[in-house]
């Protein structure tokens, strides 16, 4: 019987598999020494990137225009607010999400479909931030890669850092058995609830003017 | 009258479904009568699913800016949002990320040597396409679902000969790639983006394909139960279970639909099909080992009881009732997300 436990195991073992992927790329911008706010580049892969420049670039011109850029963000976009853009913000324990986004716009290269828009952190407080990027439903797979990562401040007057780590100590929970509508993140763990441990970018800068 | 009528079809269609039709098929239903059900039923699933706005996918489900912003979101609290009212996709947990990062290697792999076919038809990169699309479709199906907990648990449960699991492991997996294929089929001239629509298809399809699944265990579990206490069995009851978890593979893959939308953009519809072909060949290696895990292991066990023959009836009752209470508990398990929320899609 153990025997058979083991197999069943074996067998039945992990049933989540992304169906996309796309790599994030983020450029965080200082107006002064007030984090202004984070411009995130989504690049897919080829086969997402396929499915929306066919659907999508209706002339078949090899770019999107205002027209078709405002169909994609209606059509393959907007509902992603339902699940907070995929878009999670860390100060200490305190946790948001943008509740909107800005400057949307989609462009094509080679058959590969970016997404790029702005989200505004003026609201955040000044000191050590944590961004992160992903779907805890599984559905994509989001790659941070540092060297995407780009810091635009006025050295004279700050001097920022960041790293991407795992959080171990920050996970959020959400509801296996939940319904569709239910895009509901947990911070608190419930009973019935599964953990995912985002991989945050964490920001620490200085504001050399007070030095 | 009427009403007699069709609750005479609905408990004819659930005795077929659910495989507990009685062996007098000559009066109570024909073949044909049965195909009909099936194939009134796979339109009515179809018609409700094609009909349904598209939501699986995070990108493409909802409408164009319609919906209500989240909520307010803090620490220890939890954010609700209300997008539209659609069943759950069945249960979901994170995936290993080595198999995730090796799928995505090879998915770029793939969709590279697409380019370079739509270029250059060259019989070389006909060969690597399909054996790049062999090699994702193994690794495809050694992560989440594939049915290879269901095969393995029916047998366990069930007495086969060698070649069947191979011969049900690869129907599963070509079911699974092939309803992939009608379905680029249907939705090839549809405006906006393709994998929105398919992958609500997908989550339909597999959600009631696992409610089949759980209608069958239950009456696998009856069955073993009754053997269990009065003895013999029933292989007619265990035949029509095999038809119905072959039936229960028909729902379209994700991956495959989006290898064939990509093909298809690139004007190599053709080669995309081969490509998942292969991938299903691919797919049924994962599903074939764990059939035979659990055929070897049953197998293994019977030989050894080959001298103690008084017991081998009891044994053998125990242990297609543990398979199938395995197959019962892990379809409910597996559904339970799409059932609890299929009410609010109704």
């Amino acid at each position: 019987m153990l025997l058979i436990a083991v197999l069943l195991l074996l067998a039945g073992l992990a049933w989540a598999h992304p169906h996309m992927w796309f790599s994030s790329a983020a450029d965080f911008v200082w107006k002064g020494t007030r984090l202004s706010g984070v411009y995130l580049t989504w690049t897919f892969d080829d086969y997402f990137s396929a499915d929306i420049i066919r659907g999508y670039d209706t002339n078949g011109d090899g770019k999107f225009d205002a027209d078709e850029i405002s169909a994609i963000y209606n059509n393959a976009f907007i509902n992603l607010k339902n699940y907070y853009y995929f878009t999670f913000i860390r100060q200490e324990d305190v946790r948001t999400n943008p509740d909107s986004v800005e400057e949307f716009s989609a462009s094509q290269k080679n058959g590969v479909l970016s997404y790029y828009f702005f989200v505004d952190l003026s609201h955040t407080t000044s000191g050590p931030i944590a961004l992160a990027v992903y779907d805890y439903t599984f559905f994509c797979d989001i790659s941070l890669d540092p060297n995407d990562i780009k810091l635009t401040y006025d050295p004279a007057l700050i001097h920022p850092v960041f790293k991407i780590t795992e959080n171990k100590d920050y996970p959020v929970y959400y509801n296996p058995v939940g319904a569709i509508d239910d895009t509901t993140i947990y911070y608190k763990w419930k009973k019935g609830l599964q953990t995912y441990y985002p991989h945050e970018i964490r920001i620490t800068y200085e504001d050399v003017t007070n030095q | 009258m009427k009403t007699l009528q069709i609750s005479s079809v609905m408990r004819t269609a659930i005795a077929v479904l659910t495989g507990t039709l009685k062996r007098k098929p000559a009066k109570y239903i024909t073949n044909g009568q049965r195909h009909a059900v099936y194939l009134c039923l796979f339109v009515c699933i179809m018609t409700f699913v094609i009909t349904s706005p598209s939501v699986a996918n995070p990108f493409t489900g909802g409408s164009g800016g319609a919906l209500p912003a989240p909520a307010g979101k803090s620490a220890d609290t939890t954010s609700k949002t209300s997008a539209r009212v659609q069943p759950s996709p069945v249960r979901v947990a994170a995936p290993n990320q080595n198999l995730v990062t090796r799928q995505m290697e090879l998915r770029n792999k793939l969709a590279g040597y697409f380019r370079s076919w739509k270029e250059n038809h060259t019989q070389a990169v006909l060969w690597e396409i399909l054996a790049v699309a062999f090699l994702y479709g193994v690794i495809h199906a050694v992560g989440p679902g594939h049915r290879k907990t269901v095969v393995f648990s029916v047998y366990l449960a069930r007495s086969a000969p060698w070649w069947e699991p191979a011969g049900t492991g690869l129907l599963l997996s070509f079911l699974h790639g092939g309803a992939a294929i009608v379905l680029l089929l249907i939705f090839q001239g549809v405006s906006g983006a393709i994998s929105g629509k398919a992958d609500t298809v997908a989550t339909y399809m597999e959600g009631f394909t696992m409610m089949l699944l759980i209608g069958v265990a239950s009456v696998m579990v009856a069955q073993a139960v009754r053997e269990l206490i009065h003895g013999g069995t029933d292989n007619h009851n265990d035949k029509r279970s095999l038809g119905a978890i072959l039936i229960s593979g028909i729902y379209p893959c994700p991956g495959a639909i989006l290898i064939l939308i990509l093909s298809l953009t690139l004007g190599i519809t053709g080669t995309g099909i081969l490509a998942v072909c292969a991938m299903s060949l691919g797919m049924s290696i994962p599903i074939i080992a764990s059939a035979y895990l659990a055929w070897f292991g049953r197998t293994g066990l019977f030989l050894g009881l080959k001298k103690n023959e008084k017991k081998i009836g009891i044994i053998s009752s125990t242990i297609a009732l543990t398979g199938y209470l395995v197959l019962l508990v892990f379809s409910v398990y597996i559904a339970l997300p799409f059932i609890v929320s299929l009410p609010r899609a109704l």
